[in-house]
Formats: C-alpha cells, structure tokens, sequence
C-alpha cells in the first residue's frame, strides 16, 4: 500500500461521497484522513456539503403549467400553418404572374395587358396595375430571351416555359406538404 | 392510468391530452432542475415550458432504450446550460429572493420553521450560483436526481471521467465556500421526494 498524497487523497473523497471507493482503497484514505489534520478538516466540510445537499428540498412546479405548454403548442402551430400560407400564396401568385406575363406577351405584346388595367375591378385597381406592369417587364425579358435562343418559336416555347415552371412549382409545395406532419403530430426537430 | 411509454406513443400520433399527462408526470423534476440550475422561479418555469416543447419536438427522435426520464432532463439541463452561457455574456443576475412555493409548506407548523426553510433554500441557492454551468449540472443531477456517473455522461454527452473530474471540482468550490461561511445550515426536512417524484 502506497502512502496517500493530499492531491490523491481530495480526488478520493469526491468518489467516497459517492460510494465508488473499493474497501481497500477506503481503508486507505481513512488512514490519510488520521494522520493529516489539513485533509481530515477539508473532509469534515465534504461532509457537511454533502448532508447539506442530500437533504436539500425540492420546489414544487407552479400551477398549470402543462396547460400553458399546449398553449404554447397551440399557438406555434398556427404560427407555422400561418407563415407556409403566406408563402405558398405568394409564390402561387408570383407564379401566375409571370405565367400570365409571359403568355400575354408573347401573343400580343404587352400593350394590350396594359390597356385592360383601367377596366380591372377598382378594390384590385392599384396591386393589380403593379403586378401586371411587373408581369409585362418579366414578360418581355423572358420574351427577349427567347427569341435569342429561338426566334420565331417564341410564341410555342411560352406555354412550354409556363408549364415547365408549374411542375416546379408543383415540386415545391410537394415537399411542403410532406414536411408538414399529418394529423398534428411533431415536427422536424 | 396510461404509463409513460403509452403517453409518448400516443403523444406521437397527435395526442395533444397524452403529451399533457407526460407533461404533468415530468413537470415536478423538469421545473425542478430548470430552479437548480437557473435560480429563479420566473426563469424557471419559462425553461420549464420551452423544455417540454423541445420534447414534443423531439419525440420522434426518442430511443426507447434510453431511460425516459434522463432523456427529458438531458433536454431541459442543455437547455438551462446554454441560458447560462447566454446570461453570463448579459449582466449576473444575484440570488432570488423570491422563493418558489415550497411543497413541504402546507405541512409546515408555523412561520419560525417556514423561515428556516426558506433560508436553507437560499443557502443552497447561495451556493450553487457560484459554480460554473457545467459543475452546478453535475451537482444538481448527482443530489437531486441520484443519477450515476454512467447516467449523467449519457446525458451530458461527455465521459464518465470527466464527470468525475467535474463533481470533485465542484464539491472542491462549495466546500470551499461552504467552509468561509459564518452560519451552518441547519438541517430540515427533505423535500427531494419532490424533484425525484415521476422518476422512479
């Protein structure tokens, strides 16, 4: 048996206090403990810590606090069935809007789609002279672009474009409504 | 009544009452950890109630080989962890004076006792404000909670040595601190049937 050194001998108390000492190595340390004032005194207050927090008191949880956490789940849920609306109404929106540009344009130019904005219902008059006139720049870009790749098939390829952008469209709120759990269950975490 | 298996299985299928019933047979040791490790009711239960929907949020990530009750306090003790951490970059935030309700109060005789009970509270709290994040976990688990060393490297992520390493530590400090204080506790009732309520 070898003789303990104080740094050894602190190491040991923690693991006394927890029972994971072997007897011998109790034996040990007790006898440290007899022949060192200083550790016996630190093992003295270990000890005192020890039953201080081994009789420590619980708290006790506040009332209904179970019903303010499905409170709180209630309102998180809503806040994310809220914000995926928004967003797939508006890339449903933009969407229609560039298809609508793109057709328009490439059938009749844009200056009739412009023509039919005084006409649109006057509630829809002012976010609809704004999308339109969005719809017929985009329009004409795509246009452009276009018939820099194919001139005069411009006017076949725009439904083809439209089309195109709907399947991806289509793919997006796929995998929105499979990332959203059925029935209320969990989410990702 | 429905075991806590059952409750997490149903609370996955949607089951909003079955995820209330698991909340009501953990929310004693949840609340009670989140009072350890942050010190103040308030934050307390705030800490409490985000745990547990990080839970829900979780649930499907559950190992059923894992003790149930040491995978929700892993959730609420990081949870409290990184608060800490968060705090501490903040202002410090002194001891509480107000104290929780007390479970023990009800069968308290008269206020001398409810005194000194409310002092031992403070004292204790007293002392675990002094400890970093990571000591005051390990204490918290290791007195509250009996947990082993096993269980808390399973739930801290780390390795039993290093609990060791971090229990020793910090029963170093608080003897430490224990040893410069003038007033000795004095001894009363347990109330730790409290915090371990829902754990057996």
């Amino acid at each position: 048996m070898h003789a303990m050194g104080c740094n050894e001998a602190r190491e040991w108390m923690s693991l006394r206090l927890d029972g994971r000492l072997e007897p011998a190595e109790e034996e040990q340390l007790s006898e440290h403990l007899r022949r060192c004032p200083s550790c016996a005194l630190e093992w003295s207050h270990w000890q005192e810590l020890d039953g201080l927090l081994r009789t420590a008191p619980g708290v006790a949880p506040p009332e209904g606090l179970s019903a303010l956490v499905l409170e709180r789940l209630r309102q998180q849920r809503a806040r994310q069935i809220a914000g995926s609306l928004v967003v797939i109404g508006l890339q449903v929106t933009g969407l229609g809007v560039l298809m609508l540009g793109a057709v328009a344009y490439c059938l009749h130019g844009v200056a009739p789609v412009l023509s039919q904005v005084p006409y649109l219902i006057p509630a829809a008059r002012f976010a609809a002279t704004h999308l339109v006139t969005v719809a017929g720049v985009l329009g004409e870009a795509i246009g452009v672009l276009m018939r820099a790749a194919v001139s005069r098939r411009a006017a076949l390829l725009a439904p083809a474009y439209a089309l195109l952008a709907a399947g991806v469209m289509a793919a997006w709120l796929r995998v929105v409504v499979r990332r959203r759990p059925a029935a209320g269950g969990p989410a990702g975490a | 009544m429905r075991d806590e298996r059952t409750l997490l299985q149903q609370a996955l299928m949607g089951d909003d009452t079955a995820f209330a019933g698991l909340v009501v047979a953990f929310q004693g040791p949840v609340y009670n950890l989140c009072y350890r490790l942050l010190g103040t009711p308030m934050e307390a239960e705030e800490a409490a109630q985000e745990t547990f929907l990080r839970v829900y949020r979780r649930l499907h990530t559950y190992d059923p080989a894992q003790k149930l009750s040491s995978w929700i306090l892993a959730i609420a003790a990081h949870y409290c962890v990184d608060r800490l951490r968060r705090r501490r970059h903040v202002v410090g935030v002194p001891v509480e004076e107000v104290l929780p309700r007390q479970p023990q109060e009800e069968k308290m005789a008269g206020p001398e006792e409810r005194l000194l009970h409310h002092e031992r509270q403070r004292e204790i709290q007293d002392l675990l404000s002094h400890l970093p994040e990571g000591y005051r976990t390990v204490i918290v688990l290791r007195y509250w909670y009996d947990a082993s060393y096993e269980e808390m490297a399973e739930m801290l992520g780390t390795t039993v040595s290093a609990i060791k390493s971090r229990l020793h530590r910090a029963r170093e400090v608080l003897a430490a601190r224990l040893g410069e204080s003038p007033a000795r506790l004095a001894a009363g009732e347990s109330g730790r049937d409290v915090a371990r309520d829902g754990l057996q």
